[in-house]
């Protein structure tokens, strides 16, 4: 294997690992997110039905 | 048809869920900013989820694949460029970090405060042109995949193109940017988890070992040197650089970090969902790389053809739907369905809201937040329209990737210059901006409209190539940025932002 060819497997290789480790810690952390950006809005939308300007 | 039941049903489920998400979410619609924005309120979790979905459309995972079909391994340095593109916008904040601060919504409304009413107007025509011929490919690719994935004939082409259009429409029109970020979110986890398994099954039907050998055989050592390859070389390399500092920040995805709870999450953002756009290039590459391999073998099937022509952008649909097992080929059309429905709806919501917040409103400032969200909303039915006609009318030069990269540069080396001049640079004055916008916003209408016809004779043809193009651009746009600033100080001297406004004092 070239040079060429052993770095574009490594760098493969690193790809799948870094997509997956970013979508795990996404989805573990992303799921608290929408539960305080929905309670935020829907205080916002409250907010504004009591004071309509 | 290569589809059965299960397969049908995992696409059906993931529709009537994602839509869902967009009616039950209405309510919570009270303001422009709450309908755009998602009130500002997005954590760096959910911006990554969204950010990331967003930027792994359909339409990337087509353009990826028919370059790594046309470029073998040579095309991965485009994905570690975007790697280290995205590291260095993240590690110093870029560009990001000032516009988060001034807490504009988009980036043209930066230039209505440190420049004029009608240089940000000129910024956002430029952008909103860009933006729109960019998207212009979206429709016709996504259908193109559905097409050979799920076996339709044909000649189903431009009515998958109008059911694609309606289903993204129907629910953005509906729920703003907090669908948006809902449906990202599941549309994240089922797009990557499918993009991870696609990948495995590619590489195994064919092996990795034939991979490489066909590469070589089919391209040489140009297959995996990117400097000598045919379809890319030094030039192209060269031009990818150039946009290094402005990775990342296409508008769509500078939505996203303007959307951040403050300009460290912002960077945080970026440095952290770059680290999976090396797969985001490098897996679907690959995927064609194994298209080409499964094509060159005895027991293929023909590869689809287009007016008489190898159809190099079907190879990769193709060849999944003839690999996958049934179930994991559902699965896929929904992540596809996922990634075109994130992208697709981020991108008509983000060019709609230039046109109104950029272009509509310095000359009618006075519309209510109810006027704005139907103005919105209306404008993003009409880019819908436009980029079902493009995607008809217009075929591109080269590969589909090519005219992604060159649509960029026209935004890249005007907008995004010009703003990094305007945040960094204390004499940059109006002068100076507008005609670095004007050329840079110019000069790569030659290869979109050009590149490919005759009127040009032969010996100047080299002159509309993307990558000549492309470089001359950015130099250019800076070129023009520095010396009309410098020649025109006294008579335009540069704007000073108070520090409450921005970073330049």
């Amino acid at each position: 294997m070239s040079g060429w060819q052993t770095l574009w497997t490594c760098a493969l290789g690193v790809s799948v690992v870094l997509f997956f480790v970013v979508e795990v810690v996404v989805v573990v952390g992303g799921a608290g997110d929408i539960k305080d950006m929905l309670a935020s809005l829907r205080e916002h939308a409250s907010e504004d039905a009591k004071n309509p300007s | 048809m290569n589809f059965i039941w299960i397969d049908w049903v995992t696409v059906i489920t993931f529709l009537v869920l994602t839509t869902g998400v967009a009616l039950a979410t209405r309510r919570l619609i009270s303001d422009y900013d709450s309908f755009l924005l998602a009130g500002r309120t997005l954590k760096l979790y959910l911006a990554m989820a969204t950010m990331g979905a967003t930027e792994l459309g359909l339409v990337t995972l087509m353009y990826f694949s028919q370059q790594g079909y046309k470029s073998g391994f040579a095309a991965f340095s485009i994905g570690v460029i975007a790697l280290i593109g995205f590291m260095f916008v993240g590690r110093t904040g870029f560009i990001i970090k000032g516009l988060r601060d001034l807490e504009v919504r988009t980036i043209a409304e930066f230039f209505g405060r440190r420049y004029n009413r009608s240089t940000q107007v000129i910024a956002a025509i430029i952008t909103f042109a860009a933006g729109l011929m960019n998207m212009g490919l979206f429709l016709v690719l996504g259908a193109k995949f559905l097409l050979y994935m799920v076996g339709f004939p044909p000649d189903m082409l431009p009515y998958l193109m109008v059911g694609l259009l309606l289903l993204v429409l129907g629910y953005t029109v509906v729920g703003g940017m907090v669908s948006v970020v809902l449906t990202d979110y599941a549309q994240f986890v089922i797009l990557f988890t499918s993009v991870v398994f696609t990948t495995y099954f590619a590489i195994t039907h064919v092996g990795y070992d034939t991979v490489i050998d066909t590469v070589q055989r089919e391209y040489g050592a140009g297959g995996f040197d990117p400097f000598i390859s045919d379809d890319l070389g030094w030039l192209f390399i060269i031009w990818l650089i150039f946009g290094i500092p402005f990775a990342g920040m296409w508008p769509p995805a500078l939505s996203r970090a303007l959307s951040t709870v403050d300009s460290d999450t912002s960077k945080k953002l970026y440095s952290f969902v770059g680290l999976s756009f090396l797969g985001r290039a490098l897996m679907p590459m690959m995927w064609g790389i194994c298209a080409l391999t499964y094509f060159a073998g005895v027991d293929a099937i023909p590869l689809p053809m287009q007016d008489g022509a190898p159809d190099t952008a079907a190879a990769m649909p193709a060849y999944l739907s003839q690999i996958l097992p049934a179930g994991v080929r559902g699965l896929m059309v929904a992540a596809a369905l996922a990634a075109m429905m994130s992208t697709f709806d981020s991108y008509l919501l983000c060019w709609s809201s230039i046109l109104v917040n950029d272009i509509v409103l310095p000359l009618r400032p006075e519309m209510t937040d109810r006027e704005k969200i139907r103005l919105t909303r209306l404008a993003v039915v009409a880019c819908g329209i436009f980029v079902l006609s493009w995607g008809y009318l217009y075929k591109p030069p080269e590969t589909f990737f090519r005219f992604m990269a060159i649509t960029g540069t026209m935004y890249s080396a005007s907008v995004l210059l010009t703003t990094a001049a305007g945040l960094y640079w204390k004499k940059a004055n109006t002068v100076g901006t507008l005609t670095s916008l004007v050329v840079a916003g110019t000069l790569p209408l030659t290869t979109i409209f050009l590149g490919d016809s005759d009127i040009l004779p032969l010996e100047y043809r080299w002159m509309v190539e993307d990558k000549v193009v492309g470089i001359a651009t950015f130099i250019s746009s800076l070129v023009c940025m520095v010396v009309a600033s410098l020649l025109t100080q006294k008579s335009h001297p540069p704007k000073v932002l108070a520090p409450r406004e921005g970073v330049t004092t």
